[in-house]
C-alpha cells in the first residue's frame, strides 16, 4: 500500500489550471515588469513544507464553498534585485519596502491567475496580500499536503505553495 | 499627449506600485505627480489642491484598496460637479469582463491591467488623450 500523501482529487485548487496560472501569473508578472525571466521545476506535494526563503506573502482564496491560500516566497536579494529593475533605484534588502514590492508582486501574480481561472467558471475572489518575514508565517492547520512549485529567478530558487483548507 | 506639466495623483496602498507609475510619467516627461495611499486620501487630496487652485488633471488609481476602493474613489469623483470630468484611469490586476463593465458604467476614462510595461501605460495615457480631447473638442 502507498504511504505517499493524499489529496483530495475534487478539490478545485487542485486543478492543473490553478498550478499553470499561478505560474504564468508569476512568469508574465516579472517579465512584463521587471524584465526579468523565471523558470519552474516540476512541482511536488509535501505535507507540512516549510520555505527556507527569507521573504513570503500569504493570500487567501476563496472560491465558494472552497478556501485554501496561495503563498509565494522569495529570498529578500531576488526582491531587491526586481525591484531595481522596476523601479531603477537601489533598495536596501532589509527594509520593509522589500515587503511591499513582495506584496505588489504577488498582488500582480493573483490578479492575472484570478482573471484566467475565473474565464474558466472558478469564480475566485479579490484577496488582500499578507507580506511578511517567512519565520512569521502564520500556522497552517490542514490535513492535506500542501502543493509546492519550485523556480528560479536570478538562478536563486523561489516558491508557489497552494494550501487547501 | 497631455502638457508636461500636467499634475497626476497616482492611488495606491501598495509604495512600489506607486513608485513604478510615478517612473513611467517621469520617463514619459511628466514630472508633476502627488502620491496618496488610498482613495480616503486621494479624495481628501482632489478637493484640497481644488480648492488651493491647482486641482489634479488627472487621476491614475488602484481598484483593490483598503478604506476606499478605486471604483468608489471614481464614483465619489462623478458624483461632484467639479470631478465630473476629471481624467480617471484605474490600475487594476482585475481584467474581468463585469469588473470593466463596472468602470465604464461609472464613468472612468481608461483602466490598465497589472501586470503592465511602461510602453502599456503610455499607450493607455495616448488614449485617454484621445478621447477627452474628441469628448471636450479641444486638446487637454
Amino acid at each position: 500500500m502507498s504511504t505517499a500523501p493524499k489529496i483530495p482529487a475534487q478539490h478545485p485548487f487542485l486543478n492543473g489550471e490553478v498550478i499553470l496560472n499561478f505560474s504564468a501569473g508569476v512568469a508574465e508578472t516579472l517579465q512584463t515588469m521587471a524584465g526579468v525571466a523565471s523558470t519552474f521545476d516540476k512541482g511536488f506535494v509535501e505535507k507540512n513544507w516549510k520555505s527556507k526563503n527569507d521573504i513570503s506573502v500569504f493570500l487567501d482564496l476563496k472560491s465558494d464553498p472552497y478556501t485554501g491560500q496561495i503563498r509565494f516566497h522569495f529570498d529578500k536579494m531576488v526582491l531587491a534585485a526586481l525591484f531595481e529593475k522596476m523601479i531603477g533605484q537601489k533598495i536596501d534588502p532589509n527594509s520593509r519596502e522589500i515587503l511591499d514590492c513582495m506584496g505588489e508582486i504577488s498582488n500582480m501574480c493573483y490578479g492575472y491567475a484570478k482573471a484566467k481561472l475565473n474565464e474558466k467558471g472558478f469564480a475566485l475572489k479579490m484577496t488582500i496580500p499578507h507580506p511578511c518575514a517567512t519565520k512569521d508565517l502564520p500556522e497552517v492547520y490542514s490535513r492535506h499536503p500542501h502543493i509546492i512549485i519550485p523556480f528560479k529567478v536570478f538562478d536563486q530558487l523561489c516558491h508557489i505553495q497552494i494550501i487547501i483548507f | 499627449m497631455f502638457k508636461p506639466t500636467t499634475k497626476f495623483l497616482i492611488v495606491d496602498d501598495f509604495g512600489t506600485m506607486r513608485k513604478i507609475v510615478k517612473k513611467a510619467l517621469t520617463d514619459l516627461g511628466y514630472a508633476n505627480a502627488v502620491e496618496a495611499v488610498d482613495g480616503a486620501e486621494a479624495y481628501k487630496f482632489i478637493v484640497e489642491h481644488a480648492q488651493q487652485g491647482a486641482p489634479f488633471e488627472f487621476i491614475i488609481s488602484d481598484w483593490n484598496m483598503p478604506n476606499m476602493l478605486g471604483i468608489d474613489l471614481l464614483k465619489k469623483c462623478r458624483g461632484e460637479e467639479p470631478f465630473k470630468t476629471l481624467p480617471f484611469m484605474l490600475v487594476t490586476a482585475e481584467s474581468e469582463q463585469a469588473q470593466i463593465l463596472e468602470a465604464v458604467k461609472a464613468g472612468v476614462t481608461d483602466y490598465v491591467v497589472k501586470p503592465f510595461s511602461p510602453a502599456m501605460l503610455k499607450a493607455k495615457l495616448e488614449s485617454a488623450y484621445k478621447k477627452i480631447s474628441s469628448s471636450s473638442g479641444k486638446a487637454a
